[in-house]
């Protein structure tokens, strides 16, 4: 349904007054698909470029290369009202539930934005629309006329769940829906967006640095460091039997609530040293020369699941 | 078992004290304003105060009948301060809601849309900032001639580029939180997010600006009507009844002093208020009243 | 029985505002010893984080606190303000969440570092030679080079490091650490975990680790605080938290986390919401979102008791008694 093909985004910066400009590839040629009812993981720190990779899905950031498809159309050469179509299609959930949503508007005001935008219908019909909306989500009627600093965590988000399907949406990108929220909350959260799922045959880019929500809500996984994505494939194969150096050590640094099988962990392995062509040549443990000099690429291991590392 | 009870009441009388000069300076703001609108009403001698001469009670002190005391034609100051009041809030309220009509719509497009329409306005704006803008005022007013009118427009041409900084400040850091990128990815047209979204957000400072701005603006038309680029005779402008009133201030103390006291009590007034109102509205002095975990 | 470092005794607090009096801690009262790591948990606005200050008395100032903590058999609450500020830093110091906002953007990690061993340790000489073995213990290996730079070019996880370094400058014997991993990755937050437990080894700090992440418990933790709406409902020994679950609501924040869940169930979740701070229930305060409570819970406060030596809940029907 949605096709990522050789996508980068490149960022320049001058150095200084006069100094040179630099370019930092916070998305570096990257490509996966995401079929109807999927739901696709992408993995990775602060700053490897997921956050960006998500915002050229939704069409807020141009990409310097590569072309996105959907529904057998280019993203980046749609006009008018195909445009409006696709916003409709793509729509996102951020981590933060309170910046999300306008804190001078009433809950109201903000779930009717998108509908009076998208549909040109009776205000009655869209308010029909919105209490169907909140009985999805779980809301109360009530919730309506208040505003966004009078609900919790837990409510803003569905707000901004409800908000996000309002549009019929086909994907869903979910940036860190559940990592600000309470043990508890995100539960509720989680039950509610597989319920979803069910209910409206969505897909979701679901992305995360918690390996255990990703684990529980998708069923493919990328994993990605530094503007590449360094593994990829099905969630149970690529968490139970992982290649890339660096999604063993995300696996062996999550923390696990099991206190009688503490594990020791290796400091040391984090330190960064040496530029190499590979991206994590810097902190990888198993590199070697081949690694300094040529860039690894994603290569099939196993049954769709891609690694990019020179020394398996 | 120890008790410590670390000034709750403090805390509470701190924040009233606050609030009660916060409405002392409104209460001021209040009663200018009620004399303004009802000037005909309550000064005692309403003719006087629009500018009918009287020649034969010339300079008498202030005393019962004339409370300030008249003026070198024997109208009653305090008709003339009243009629006066009019004249300087409408100045004031003219100024600052031009400047902010011209200057926010300019900043929030700048800041929101950035790039070359950022640099074509913001530059634009430094041309204006690069002068003093008292003086550029009052080159306009040459060139326009003198008059009342013409130091109002003046003075708002010189207001807005102010208005046009902080608004675009204030864009660009809301045009980065997620609500506007979530706006922007449901298809919310630029204009829409701009006058939906951050203009309500960014709102705060600029009101807290404006009411400052008042006082600035009233002082403003003041000195010009003072240096005579402003009122003309016979108006009961205050700048220009202390320009006029001077010469008499050792004999006749009272002409020139009570207009002036009228002056400095107005700005006093929208300057605490703005500060009262900046601290009621900024979130992190609001804080302080809530509870945070 | 061994003497603990710091003892909190029904602990209460309550903060006055203008929209009435907030009830923010009700009886809190634990005990941590020495070469511990004892972990408080719960979820926003349960009060963890206003119980680690009030053990360093930093607490805003329209709050009314009762009770008492004992630190070297000495009330901290009896202290005048001067006297709790030579505690602070020196005998208990504290990490906070975001390191960027910890240290002050204009001065050089270093200068900040040798003006707290300066001020922790007045008689010290060699505080140049001393910040850089600081560094080296936590685990920076070019010392020199992180000692000469801004914080601004440094990563979130070497800024918590940093932070951790001044914290210990003046060799507490208590450290206090709020939620020091939330805002950093999760590589990051392993070496952070790893390096308190380094601390603890090495200095014998005991060490009050305020978090949500049950997972950091397991990892950390010698004993754990559960609380709830400003209550310790459960502590004990990480492990019999974990496998001996008393406590409802433990059991549900246990239940609810997604590791190792199968796909195709929803999550156990707890229903309903915090009870309002102003206006606390009467009785158990977790009982609106209990499936075991009973008519006792309606009027009647739980207290705390011992269930084995060190495990005490405060719940009228706890766990594991029906399964036993």
């Amino acid at each position: 349904m949605l096709e990522v093909k050789n996508l980068s985004k490149y960022y320049f910066k001058r150095i200084g007054f006069l100094g040179k400009k630099e370019t930092i590839k916070a998305v570096d040629n990257v490509s996966f698909e995401i079929e109807k009812g999927e739901s696709v993981g992408l993995v990775g720190e602060t700053g490897c470029g997921k956050s960006t990779l998500a915002r050229c899905i939704l069409r807020i950031e141009k990409p310097t290369a590569g072309e996105i498809i959907f529904d057998r159309k280019n993203v980046f050469k749609m006009k008018g009202k195909e445009i409006l179509e696709y916003c409709r299609s793509v729509q996102i959930v951020f981590q933060n539930p309170y910046t999300s949503l306008d804190p001078r508007l009433t809950i109201k005001e903000s779930l009717l934005e998108p509908l009076t935008i998208h549909f040109k219908e009776e205000k009655r019909n869209l308010m029909n629309r919105i209490y169907e909306l909140l009985k999805i989500v779980g809301l109360e009627d009530s919730v309506l006329n208040r505003y966004p600093h009078e609900l919790s965590g837990g409510q803003n988000q569905r707000v901004a769940i409800a908000r996000a399907i309002s549009l019929n949406p086909k994907l869903l990108v979910l940036d860190e829906p559940t990592s600000s929220l309470d043990v508890s909350v995100q539960a509720m959260i989680l039950n509610l967006l597989k319920e979803i799922q069910e209910k409206l045959n969505l897909s979701y880019l679901f992305i995360s640095h918690d390996l255990s929500v990703i684990k529980y809500i998708t069923n493919k996984v990328i994993v990605m460091y530094s503007g590449k994505f360094v593994e990829k494939g099905y969630t149970e194969r690529v968490l139970d039997k992982p290649y890339h150096p660096y999604t063993k050590m995300l696996l062996e640094a999550l923390p696990i609530p099991e206190p009688k099988n503490r594990r020791s962990r290796p400091i040391n392995s984090l330190h960064i040293n040496g530029l190499g062509e590979c991206v994590f040549y810097s902190r990888c443990p198993y590199k070697s020369e081949v690694c300094e000099k040529r860039t690894p690429n994603l290569v099939e291991v196993e049954e769709e699941h891609f690694v990019a590392c020179h020394s398996i | 078992m120890k008790k410590i009870i670390s000034g709750e009441n403090e805390i509470t009388l701190r924040l009233l004290a606050k609030d009660k000069l916060a409405l002392f300076s409104l209460a001021i703001i209040v009663l200018f304003i009620l004399m303004a609108i009802f000037a005909p009403y309550i000064a005692p001698y309403p003719e006087e105060g629009e500018g009918k001469p009287v020649p034969e009670q010339r300079f008498i002190p202030p005393s019962i009948e004339h409370p300030f005391g008249t003026d070198y034609l024997g109208r009653d100051i305090l008709s003339r301060i009243i009629f006066g009041a009019r004249i300087s809030l409408s100045v004031g309220i003219f100024v600052v809601i031009c400047a902010i009509f011209i200057g926010t719509p300019l900043g929030l497009i700048a800041g929101y849309y950035g790039g070359k329409v950022d640099e074509i306005l913001m530059r634009a704006t430094d041309v204006f900032l690069s002068f003093p803008s008292l003086l550029f005022a009052i080159a306009l007013v040459a060139s326009l001639g003198p008059g009342l009118f013409n130091a109002m427009l003046s003075l708002a041409i010189t207001w807005w580029p102010w208005y046009t900084r902080l608004a675009r400040a204030q864009a660009v850091s809301i045009k980065e939180q997620p609500f506007i990128l979530a706006s922007k990815a449901m298809g919310v047209s630029g204009i829409r997010i701009v006058f939906k979204h951050i203009l309500p957000n960014s709102l705060t400072p600029i009101i807290v600006q404006g009411t400052m701005d008042m006082s600035s603006a009233i002082l403003a038309e003041a000195g010009l009507s003072f240096i005579g680029l402003g009122a003309q005779a016979p108006s009961p402008e205050w700048g220009l009844m202390v320009s006029t009133g001077r010469i008499y201030l050792l004999n006749y103390w009272w002409f020139p002093v009570f207009p002036g006291l009228a002056i400095f009590l107005i700005a006093l007034a929208f300057n605490l208020f703005g500060d009262c109102l900046r601290d009621i509205l900024d979130p992190k002095t609001r804080k302080f009243r809530g509870i945070t975990f | 029985m061994k003497k603990p470092l710091i003892e909190v005794k029904e602990l209460n607090l309550k903060f006055v505002s203008f929209e009435g009096i907030a009830h923010i801690l009700d009886n809190v009262s634990f005990k941590i010893y020495g070469r511990e790591i004892f972990g408080l948990v719960g979820e926003t606005g349960c009060g963890k984080s206003v119980t680690a200050l009030s053990i360093i008395r930093l607490l805003p100032k329209n709050s009314i606190i009762e009770g008492s903590i004992i630190f070297d058999e000495k009330n901290l609450l009896d202290f005048p303000e001067r006297e709790m500020a030579k505690i602070r830093g020196r005998q208990i110091s504290m990490i906070l969440q975001d390191p960027t906002s910890s240290l002050n953007p204009m001065f050089k990690v270093g200068e900040q570092l040798c003006d707290a061993i300066k001020s922790n340790q007045p008689n010290r000489k060699d505080v140049k030679d001393y910040a850089l073995e600081l560094l080296k213990v936590l685990g920076f290996r070019e010392s020199k080079r992180v000692f000469n730079s801004f914080p601004n070019e440094l990563s979130g996880g070497m800024q918590q490091r940093i932070a951790i370094a001044i914290a210990l400058s003046g060799e507490p014997k208590l450290l206090i650490a709020d939620e020091p991993t939330t805002a950093l990755d999760v590589l990051t937050q392993a070496q952070i975990v790893a390096l308190l437990k380094d601390i603890r080894d090495k200095y014998g700090t005991s060490i009050l680790l305020i978090t949500h992440n049950l997972g950091l418990v397991a990892e950390v933790c010698d004993r754990v605080g559960v609380m709830y709406s400003g209550q310790i409902v459960e502590t004990g020994p990480t492990e019999e938290i974990f496998y001996n679950t008393r406590h409802p609501y433990t059991l549900g924040l246990l239940q609810a986390l997604p590791y190792n869940k199968p796909k195709d169930k929803p999550l156990p979740v707890i229903l309903g919401n915090l009870p309002n701070p102003f206006n606390p229930p009467k009785g158990c305060r977790f009982k609106e979102r209990c499936s075991r409570a009973t008519k006792e819970c309606e009027n009647l406060k739980p207290k705390p008791y011992l269930i084995s030596q060190e495990h005490s809940v405060a719940c009228f029907n706890p766990l594991g008694d029906i399964i036993c």
